[in-house]
């Protein structure tokens, strides 16, 4: 709590009408995000892990400002810049870079990737022609594309390098603060290591901050310094990267955790399955807990009390592990 | 082998004609492996590297530009790429009886008019003649076996109303309705959350154990073949670069390939501050010139390799690999 951090998020909600069209009636709202709280501190990766429909790029896109909050706050270095002034509002934008899944939609085709580099700039006015054409190329060669690579249009390039472009794209007006949703899962596992590499050599460079969106755990116990996962729209558990994957304590971050694929293991034989059943809709959560259907653990009180997040950890404030579960697990789960 | 084997496929050549008049562009290159009854070939690579074309020539169902170009492709005793087309004797009554596929998007598989149910019972109606309220039966009966619950229910929804996960049951119901030989399943569980992808992994295994089927594996990801290959062969560039027993190849890759690939696998409870990466990108299968596919990235490459393709040799173990400087087995482990 000595610091402010560089992104804050206070009890972010997010509802959506449910049905209905532009003349129907909406006869009732479904809450992708509930009550999430999370501090991003300066040069760190926080990363957002869960399954799909688990509200991770809702909440991504309300921290990026990009999806309004149905509640909460995003604070940017202490400031609030949901529903803040003009002026705050534009300079978390000039100091926050996006980078988006699909690298084959989010780049404009009709516009070459050094132009795509530059529209950042010349959106919020940086510098003067020769000063931004020497910032594309330095950007191109930062994540590794050669100068000419700058000419061509989207179309020419795999999806590895898309995604290099949009990563430069992102990096263009030198932001604190990337926020990057999925940016791995289209492409090949050989390319997503280069992919990983250039994030953590442009964090280490330039005191970069990520807001790290992922389903894969195993990148995210390499990459991030803190993990937050999230279940039907709540964080159910959040630690030091380190806690986490050694001392996970709410069961669904085990059976994720157990769920992963690994070799060495040798062929499967069937009926160790790591969680039965699949995400419920956010549509008709499940009373109490959300992940009582599914737990090897749940009990009568999991059925009637949603359990609330509490410290578990035995360090200070700053290495806080919360969790929500009325019986978390003890100890570790490998030497 | 292939005294023993269900399908044997050997030289396989794939290519697809360009737009305009340019010249066929090569997307596998003779492609050889067999799979014997109750065993699983896991067929792993980048995307790109040819795997799902040679899986679609097995069931012919190739795209209108593609076009075997060489090799043979031999199914239960029969030469596949000479039968006709139509008839319960041609590759229509292989199809769906015989051999089945599932695929990796079961949205766009099903089709979102027929309810689940009636896309089962159509399988026994075409395949068994069954009668229309036997055939609903039999499918309710397939729905319950592939897990899904409540299947009399199940069977009259439409696909749009399950989720993922269940809708990749119903496929599997639906490929495996005729108890086929063998079974494609081109990376089945890579759209599913990684709890599903576990249950439907299980499932594969347990129903080719209950069927005896011979199951084609496809996947870009070597955990998840690792948890279902008896055998792995590795694709690079339209080529089989290695081949071995499954144990043996997650445990001493001999190509260099292999061995950067299971490297650049990121693996729980292994942090590591550098990622492995394989420098550079897969070549464009236009403008390949000679010399082996993987020279360009590979740390161990010479003129040699730069010169002429090396060919997939079998040693002594069980194994082949297609590499002019293989690693060493012993110095590995």
């Amino acid at each position: 709590m000595s610091t402010t951090p560089l992104l804050e998020a206070r009890g972010l909600t997010k509802e959506f009408p449910l049905g209905g069209g532009l003349l129907a009636k909406s006869k009732s709202l479904v809450r992708a995000v509930s009550d999430v709280s999370f501090r991003l501190e300066a040069g760190t990766t926080l990363a957002l892990v869960g399954e799909s429909g688990c509200g991770k790029t809702t909440l991504a896109r309300m921290a990026a400002l990009l999806t309004p909050a149905s509640g909460g706050s995003v604070l940017y270095r202490g400031e609030e810049v949901t529903g803040g002034s003009r002026s705050a509002l534009k300079s978390f934008r000039r100091h926050m870079g996006l980078v988006f899944q699909d690298p084959y939609a989010s780049l404009n085709p009709r516009m070459t990737a050094a132009r795509t580099i530059a529209e950042p700039m010349l959106i919020h006015g940086a510098g003067n022609r020769l000063e931004r054409r020497y910032r594309v190329q330095s950007l191109l060669e930062h994540v590794g594309l050669g100068p000419r690579d700058g000419e061509r249009y989207p179309h020419t390039f795999s999806g590895g390098q898309r995604q290099r472009i949009a990563l430069a794209r992102a990096l263009a007006l030198e932001p604190e603060l990337v926020i990057a949703d999925e940016p791995l899962s289209a492409l090949d596992v050989s390319i997503q290591s280069q992919m990983l590499n250039l994030m953590r050599d442009l964090q280490d460079e330039m005191g970069l901050a990520f807001l790290f969106i992922s389903h894969d755990l195993a990148v995210v116990e390499s990459f991030a310094h803190h993990v937050a996962v999230l279940y039907l729209g709540r964080i159910v558990e959040s630690a030091d990267t380190t806690t986490l994957f050694r001392t996970p304590a709410h069961p669904y971050t085990r059976a994720l955790m157990k769920a992963v694929p690994r070799i060495g293991e040798g062929r499967r034989h069937g009926g160790a399955t790591a969680a039965p059943g699949e995400p419920p809709s956010p549509v008709a959560p499940p009373p109490g807990c959300a992940f009582h259907p599914r737990c090897p653990k749940a009990q009568a009180l999991c059925r009637d009390q949603r359990p609330q997040l509490e410290n578990i950890g035995d360090g200070g404030n700053d290495d806080a592990h919360i969790c929500a579960c009325h019986f978390p697990e003890t100890g570790s789960v490998r030497p | 082998m292939s005294d023993t084997a269900l399908i044997d496929v050997e030289g396989l050549s794939i290519a697809f004609s360009g737009e305009d008049n340019s010249a066929a562009i090569p997307a596998a290159e003779d492609v050889s492996f067999s799979i014997a009854p109750g065993k699983t070939l896991g067929l792993v690579g980048e995307s790109g590297c040819g795997k799902s074309v040679t899986a679609l020539s097995l069931m012919r169902l190739l795209p209108p530009n593609g076009r075997i170009t060489g090799g043979r492709i031999r199914f239960d005793g029969r030469e596949t790429l000479s039968l006709p087309e139509a008839g319960a004797a041609g590759m229509e009554g292989l199809r769906g009886r015989h051999m089945a596929m599932i695929f990796q998007d079961p949205g766009s598989a099903l089709n979102p008019v027929a309810t689940v149910g009636d896309q089962i019972a159509e399988v026994f109606e075409i395949h068994y003649h069954l009668a229309r309220d036997v055939a609903r039966q039999s499918a309710v009966k397939m729905l319950d076996r592939v897990g899904i619950p409540d299947p009399e229910l199940r069977a009259r929804s439409y696909p749009h109303q399950l989720s993922g996960g269940m809708k990749q049951r119903a496929m599997i119901a639906m490929a495996l309705a005729c108890r086929p030989s063998l079974l494609i399943a081109d990376e089945p569980t890579t759209a599913l959350d990684v709890t599903v992808q576990s249950q439907i992994l299980d499932l594969v295994v347990e129903l080719q154990n209950e069927m005896d089927m011979a199951v084609l594996f496809i996947s870009h990801n070597l955990a998840v073949v690792a948890q279902v290959a008896d055998e792995v062969a590795v694709m690079y560039a339209g080529r089989i670069v290695e081949r071995a027993p499954a144990r043996d190849l997650f445990a001493m890759p001999r190509h260099p390939y292999t061995q950067a690939l299971i490297a650049t696998l990121p693996r729980l409870g292994h942090p590591q501050q550098r990622f492995p990466a394989i420098p550079g990108t897969v070549p464009d299968a236009r403008v390949r010139g000679k010399g082996c596919g993987f020279a360009e990235r590979c740390p161990l490459a010479d003129a040699t390799c730069h010169e002429s393709e090396p060919a997939l040799t079998a040693d002594a173990e069980d194994r082949a690999v297609a590499c002019f400087k293989p690693l060493e087995t012993s110095a590995l482990s």
